[in-house]
């Protein structure tokens, strides 16, 4: 398959984005943090909310990302 | 070189761009299909996949709740459309001037690949196509299905178990009985280690609460424990306690009595440690009254 839909993003950078659930400001959202850290930080000061990610309950979109994540690299993203 | 329908010529690559930006929407598609969602094996449809998190938030009133919250994962996707900004297409072309009727008549040009140089020494490299790609806009449709999906992000606050209030703790927060003395009189010697086997109870003990006991003897020195001197129990039961008598009982006058203490400590929901304590006399001779085996409770 050709991934040339999967815009480049080179490792460590953003690779989505969502709202915070407590204050709704934007989340920068990168695979590491996701994969390896396994939790989201929100970047607001007076906000800091922490996303712990489950990993348990999330184990199907968990391997889709890495899929992704290998397919980028294999890209030389 | 054979003659190219001058019209074929300008087309072709209009629709070859065409096709390339179709195929690269179908495989837009596929992605979308391939990790934002996943077939529920039951009904056959397509769900949104998630991922899911917890948050602690603190709300007004200072309590610190845990909530749940799942993100579709389509959110955290790095996919997205590329398009044809712009082409330029350079060619260099003869003219036929005699040209072609189509069956309706119409003139139809004809013309070759010319070389730009006016040299008709080669064809090679006299079509430049020059294409720059550009990072489009999503489609209205997927920026619709994030704007859905959005509201998809489901928030829910973890059900918790009711808090269990945290006990009032009783002067009298623990009790204990005597089951078992052995011997029923304490003497001083290495071989003569004395056994006593109490059973607790408490008024107090919660999952989220223990009672510590200490033990020393009166006077101080005239019991050693063999093990160790304190224990901690989180539910009512039976502990055993093993000692020696320290030889120095020998010299007490016959009128001193030796007791054990047991100093039980509990911390209260307001973090202040309670303390009761509960001592038992030893008899010192086989000749000595029956124990009591009821215990004093000494505040």
């Amino acid at each position: 398959m050709n991934h040339s839909n999967i815009k480049s993003h080179d490792q460590g950078k953003t690779n989505g984005q969502m709202n915070c659930p407590n204050c709704e400001q934007p989340i920068a959202v990168t695979f590491e943090s996701l994969l390896v850290a396994g939790k989201l930080v929100c970047k607001n000061d007076e906000c800091n909310t922490v996303l712990q990610l489950n990993r348990a309950n999330s184990g199907v979109a968990i391997n889709a990302i890495k899929t992704l994540k290998s397919r980028l690299s294999d890209l030389g993203h | 070189m054979a003659d190219f329908d001058l019209m074929e010529l300008i087309s072709a690559p209009i629709i070859a761009m065409n096709e390339a930006e179709s195929d690269n929407a179908a495989r837009f598609v596929e992605l979308l299909n391939e990790f934002a969602f996943r077939k529920n094996e039951d009904t056959g449809e397509s769900v949104l996949e998630k991922l899911k998190f917890s948050f602690d938030r603190v709300d007004p009133d200072g309590q610190t709740r845990t909530q749940n919250v799942e993100i579709p994962l389509i959110h955290f996707l790095p996919i997205g459309g590329i398009a044809i900004d712009q082409a330029t297409l350079n060619y260099a072309l003869k003219l036929d001037p005699q040209g072609d009727t189509d069956p309706n008549g119409k003139l139809r040009l004809k013309g070759r690949l010319a070389d730009s140089s006016e040299k008709e020494t080669g064809l090679s490299g006299n079509v430049n196509i020059e294409i720059k790609l550009k990072q489009i806009d999503l489609p209205q449709g997927v920026l619709s299905m994030l704007e859905t999906t959005q509201s998809a992000t489901v928030q829910t606050e973890k059900e918790k178990a009711p808090q269990e209030p945290l006990p009032i703790i009783p002067d009298d927060f623990v009790s204990a009985q005597l089951l078992e003395l052995a011997p029923r009189y304490i003497e001083a010697g290495q071989d003569n280690m004395t056994t006593i086997l109490f059973e607790f109870d408490d008024a107090v003990l919660t999952n989220q609460s223990h009672i510590d006991f200490e033990l020393s003897s009166w006077p101080k020195s005239a019991l050693e424990f063999e093990d160790k001197n304190t224990f901690s129990m989180t539910r009512r039961g039976k502990q055993q306690i093993q000692f020696l008598a320290s030889p120095i009982i020998d010299e007490y006058s016959s009128k001193t009595d030796i007791k054990l203490r047991i100093l039980a400590r509990v911390r209260a929901a307001d973090g202040d440690i309670k303390e009761q304590q509960i001592s038992i006399f030893l008899p010192r001779s086989k000749d000595a009254e029956t124990p009591a085996l009821n215990l004093s409770k000494d505040k």
